[in-house]
């Protein structure tokens, strides 16, 4: 008994030791967690509170993704409303690029088999694409045709792995009739980056979405009114980069749909004759400076853009395709100047208009010893300013210029768009060169010479223009002085264009005489248009031109033997400015042919033939 | 025996064993509380609009046959808790060989043992085999008064024995986890300071050599805990993200189901491992805060149910319990929110999946057993 209490005892005292230490290392245990939780709220204290803002901020670009919204680029219509550029969806099947290569060849040609389109074709397009789409989930093998593109959704339900895409592509319809004007779109490039017309200032996101923008003509000019504004869209995603909903959007607002002043049955007709011509022509609207055509031969397909291929066989062609001879042409003016040159004679009061004038073979300085010929081998005889103008005698020019001297003609052609823009809405027209003695000076280092007077009085040597300028000058003339800026889109709509100018006023009879003395050209017989323009339905006032492009001996003998021997590209450009009617003018035509000899040759008869078909329609 | 019945008596808390029951099951009228707070938390936080899953629905159903575990389990004497201990754990350890053998791979590991309709993770278990083991086995060393060393020895056995099956799975952090579970009972015990401060020195040594025998994965977690932002989109991930979530949960949080980070799949795992930055975020620090306290209280139940409890072996193991459920949880949270190397484990009861929820049901049920049969035991044993 008193052993089993003993032992009893014993397990009793061992039962409080333990009982104690069981209590103390309880005790410790429960600091231990309680300081577990301590820091582990203290750490979400940390992360919750302190570094709320900037976490949060994070959580925001986890989930937050900004999408532009493209608005649809205005569309292009000619003054009648036929469509010159517009915006067509182009489908195009795409495949999974997870696929391997085998199973890819696969379906490629049971698809090519069904919508009937070339597998090679299609396996050479997907090869071409395969680098520029290995970060994304699938390729494009094959562009389908509206119709194609119909009959594949009806089967594309055994397709998994190929999905139909589109995209807004910008099509031409007219192909090459106003490819010049119109201009192209392309990819954004480090030089339009810098065009500060081209961006709105701040260069948002959404502004960097822009991938496209007109890269010439029309589209170039008005590319910000065409392109629109885009809008923007904020979604929430997840983490697979799909959308959930909705958190802010702004509409795109569309582009604007322009109208130009072209008439594309004129621009056509015009195209047809001069797209295999170095040649530019431009007609225009005398009134309001609207331009009807403005072609420039030889043209292009506008939608070759889309092709490498077509485009570096443009770069290489040697008659330069690509150029827009009608703004960035610069051709001498030749004869045609000649009006203008008896203008400033008649303004200034040096030149009467009845006066007679004995006008040889040759014109002589002093203290010169060239010859200045006449075009005529055996010169005009005696004749007043009307003829001269009309037989387009060198011999009287060189004589009024010389009595005007280089100062006066410069200060008075500097009122006309000779050396500076025109102002048309086309990006980087070309200026040409109005030569002065400040100008000889700065651009040559040497002094001016009289002869250089003389020869720019019958508008060769420096004197460069472009037919835009021509036909602005023209039509001028035709006016009496007001300068309109010629324009491509129609002034009611939202857009800006530069007001006309006015030369200074001069006495309405000068303007008369020169008019009528440009008249002559075309209807006396001793005009040098007579020949082709007398069988005209309708009056007209022009002038003949003939450039030279290359000097050429000065002896007549000699130089009919020369220009026989010239190569075809030394010939001379064959130059014809008008406006008609010659009593109420309506229309002003500038045509010039490189190379086409005679001015009053083919640059004549085409004009003839352009006027024609205008006054078939107006 | 006149003076045991008296001493019976005076122990026998009739209100305590009448308000033990629920619904005339026995168990702890608090744990069941509990149970169904968590029930309600883990549905609300799994339940997501924009899934089609419906993990929630699943949920759901681990809860119902977690509470059939639980309940059952409570019905369970707890001194027939202790002569199951040790066949317990060598079914535990035989179901480890069978998964070494015959285990379904999954996540680079083998794990799990498939049962047609259920997979059974066995590591599992060893939460509560391990307590239960030990604190059986120093109830018997205390009873026969074994030799102290021996009785170290046994235990370090027992303890290595299911630590490194576990680990060779590869399963690290449970293993590891498994190892403090153990330790947890070895220290309540009474394991000396000295030889605390002594092993710890020589885990610090030893730490390069574990460093070489270890998969370049872990080694991989480790670095990237130091620092994440080495690699941002691939180990570095889960944990930038985490924190991420956390964060812009700010004070108050985001609202219910307005967690953008975990509900759009920003956090990987936001439903098992990761839940708790569904709570941080859509609740913000106040919610963080306030689940984190509900662990301190469940934990703190399960302390008062234990050191109210009669016998050594209830006692060691009720707080051994409780305390391995706060630390699952604290290393949970540490590990969402950046404070330790990302291992595999859930936060208990909230975090989807039937294994991890069917195992704390058992732990829930065997402390509200500890309290629903107590004194009938102490009637036995003084």
């Amino acid at each position: 008994m008193k052993v089993k209490k003993l032992a009893y005892n014993n397990k009793l005292r061992n039962y409080r030791e333990f009982n104690y230490l069981y209590r103390s290392r309880t005790f410790q245990l429960i600091i231990l967690c309680l300081f577990i939780a301590f820091v582990l709220m203290y750490r979400l204290y940390d992360l919750q509170v302190l570094n709320h803002t900037k976490l949060e901020i994070q959580s925001d670009n986890n989930r937050l993704s900004l999408l532009p919204i493209f608005p649809y680029r205005g569309r292009i219509f000619d003054r009648n409303g036929q469509v010159l550029a517009d915006n067509k969806a182009q489908y195009e099947l795409r495949i999974n690029n997870k696929l391997p290569q085998k199973e890819k060849n696969r379906i490629i040609k049971e698809i090519s088999g069904r919508l009937g389109f070339d597998f090679q074709n299609a396996l050479k397009h997907y090869r071409k694409y395969r680098r520029l789409s290995r970060k994304q989930q699938t390729t494009p093998f094959v562009t389908l045709t509206d119709v194609q593109a119909a009959e594949f959704s009806g089967i594309s339900f055994l397709y998994a792995n190929v999905n139909l895409d589109y995209r807004i592509v910008r099509t031409y319809p007219y192909k090459e009739v106003a490819s010049h004007l119109l201009g192209h779109l392309g990819l954004v490039d480090a030089f339009d980056l810098k065009d500060r017309k081209l961006f709105s200032q701040d260069r948002t996101n959404v502004n960097a979405q822009i991938k496209y923008v007109g890269k010439k003509g029309v589209e170039r000019h008005y590319d910000r009114l065409l392109r629109g504004e885009f809008g923007y869209q904020i979604i929430e995603i997840d983490a697979g980069g799909k959308k959930v909903k909705d958190i802010e959007v702004s509409q795109a607002n569309d582009g604007v749909d322009l109208q130009l002043t072209i008439d594309v049955r004129l621009q056509n007709y015009i195209n047809q004759k001069i797209q295999n011509l170095k040649a530019s022509v431009v007609l225009m609207d005398v009134s309001n400076g609207e331009i009807l055509a403005m072609s420039s031969g030889p043209s292009y397909d506008n939608n070759v853009w889309s092709s490498k291929k077509g485009v570096n066989k443009l770069y290489n062609d040697k008659r330069k395709p690509l150029l827009n001879r009608s703004t960035h042409g610069l051709y001498p003016p030749a004869s045609v100047i000649k009006p203008f040159i008896a203008l400033a004679g008649l303004h200034s009061k040096v030149l009467k208009a009845d006066e007679k004038y004995f006008a040889g073979p040759y014109y002589t300085l002093k203290n010169v010893e060239r010859r200045f010929h006449d075009w005529k081998k055996e010169g005009h005889g005696l004749i007043d300013m009307n003829q001269a103008i009309a037989q387009s005698s060198d011999v009287y020019f060189y004589d009024l210029g010389f009595r005007l001297g280089i100062n006066r003609i410069e200060s008075f052609l500097s009122q006309f768009p000779f050396g500076k823009k025109t102002g048309i809405d086309l990006p980087g027209e070309a200026v040409g060169v109005l030569p002065s003695r400040q100008w000889k000076y700065a651009k040559i280092g040497k002094r001016w010479v009289d002869g250089e007077t003389l020869i720019t009085s019958i508008g060769q040597g420096f004197f460069l223009v472009t037919p835009l300028q021509l036909a602005t000058a023209i039509s001028s003339l035709a006016n009496h002085g007001e300068i309109i800026t010629p324009s491509l889109v129609r002034n009611d709509q939202q857009v800006k264009l530069s007001p006309s100018q006015r030369v200074k006023w001069y006495a309405e009879s000068n303007w008369n005489k020169i008019k009528e003395a440009m008249h002559n050209v075309v209807s006396k017989p001793y005009g040098t248009a007579y020949q082709t323009m007398s069988k005209a339905r309708y009056s007209l006032a022009g002038k003949t031109g003939t450039a030279q492009v290359v000097n050429l001996v000065q002896s007549p003998e000699k130089r009919q033997e020369q220009k026989e021997n010239l190569i075809k590209k030394y010939h001379d450009h064959s130059i014809f400015v008008a406006f008609a009617p010659y009593n109420k003018p309506q229309v002003a035509i500038v045509t010039i042919i490189e190379n086409g000899g005679n001015g009053s040759g083919i640059a004549t008869t085409l004009s003839k033939q352009f006027l024609d078909k205008y006054f078939q329609y107006y | 025996m006149g003076i045991k019945n008296n001493n019976t008596k005076s122990y026998v808390a009739p209100e305590l064993v009448s308000k033990g029951r629920v619904w005339g099951f026995r168990i702890d009228p608090y744990l069941t509380l509990f149970f169904f707070v968590f029930f309600i938390i883990s549905i609300f936080l799994i339940y997501n609009p924009n899934s089609s899953l419906e993990l929630y629905k699943r949920q759901a159903l681990n809860y119902g046959i977690s509470l059939i575990f639980f309940v059952i389990i409570s019905q369970i004497p707890s001194n027939f808790v202790k002569l199951l201990a040790p066949y317990l754990y060598l079914l535990g350890i035989i179901m480890l060989v069978i998964v070494l053998l015959f285990g379904v791979e999954g996540k680079g590991a083998q794990r799990w043992i498939d049962f047609g309709i259920l997979n059974i993770q066995p590591s599992e278990f060893f939460k509560f085999l391990l307590p239960l083991m030990l604190a059986w086995w120093f109830n018997l060393a205390d009873d026969n008064g074994f030799n102290k060393w021996l009785n170290w020895i046994v235990v370090a056995i027992f303890i290595i024995t299911a630590v490194l099956m576990i680990a060779v799975q590869p399963d690290l952090g449970s293993a590891l986890m498994v190892l403090v579970s153990g330790l947890i009972v070895i220290f309540l015990v009474g394991l000396p300071w000295k030889v605390i401060i002594i092993s710890m020195a020589c885990m610090a040594l030893s730490f390069p050599i574990l460093w070489s025998n270890m998969y370049s994965y872990q080694k991989q977690r480790v670095l990237t805990f130091l620092d994440p932002y080495k690699d941002p989109l691939g180990f570095g991930y889960h944990v930038i993200q985490s924190t991420i979530a956390i964060g812009s949960g700010g004070l108050f949080g985001r609202g219910w189901l307005q967690g953008s980070q975990s509900r759009l799949d920003f956090v990987p795992e936001q439903h098992t491992d990761f839940i708790f930055s569904i709570v941080a975020e859509e609740y913000g620090f106040i919610g963080g805060t306030a689940l984190i306290l509900l662990y301190v209280a469940l934990m703190w139940r399960g302390l008062i149910i234990s050191l109210n409890s009669q016998t050594h072996f209830l006692r060691i193991l009720g707080v051994a319990l409780s305390v391995v459920i706060f630390f699952y949880v604290g290393v949970n949270i540490a590990m969402v929110t950046g404070l330790l190397p990302v291992v595999g484990l859930p936060l208990p009861l909230i975090s989807y999946g039937g294994s991890s929820l069917i195992t704390y049901a058992i732990i829930l049920g065997i402390l509200s057993s500890i309290k629903c049969h107590s004194p009938d035991t102490a009637k036995i044993k003084y």
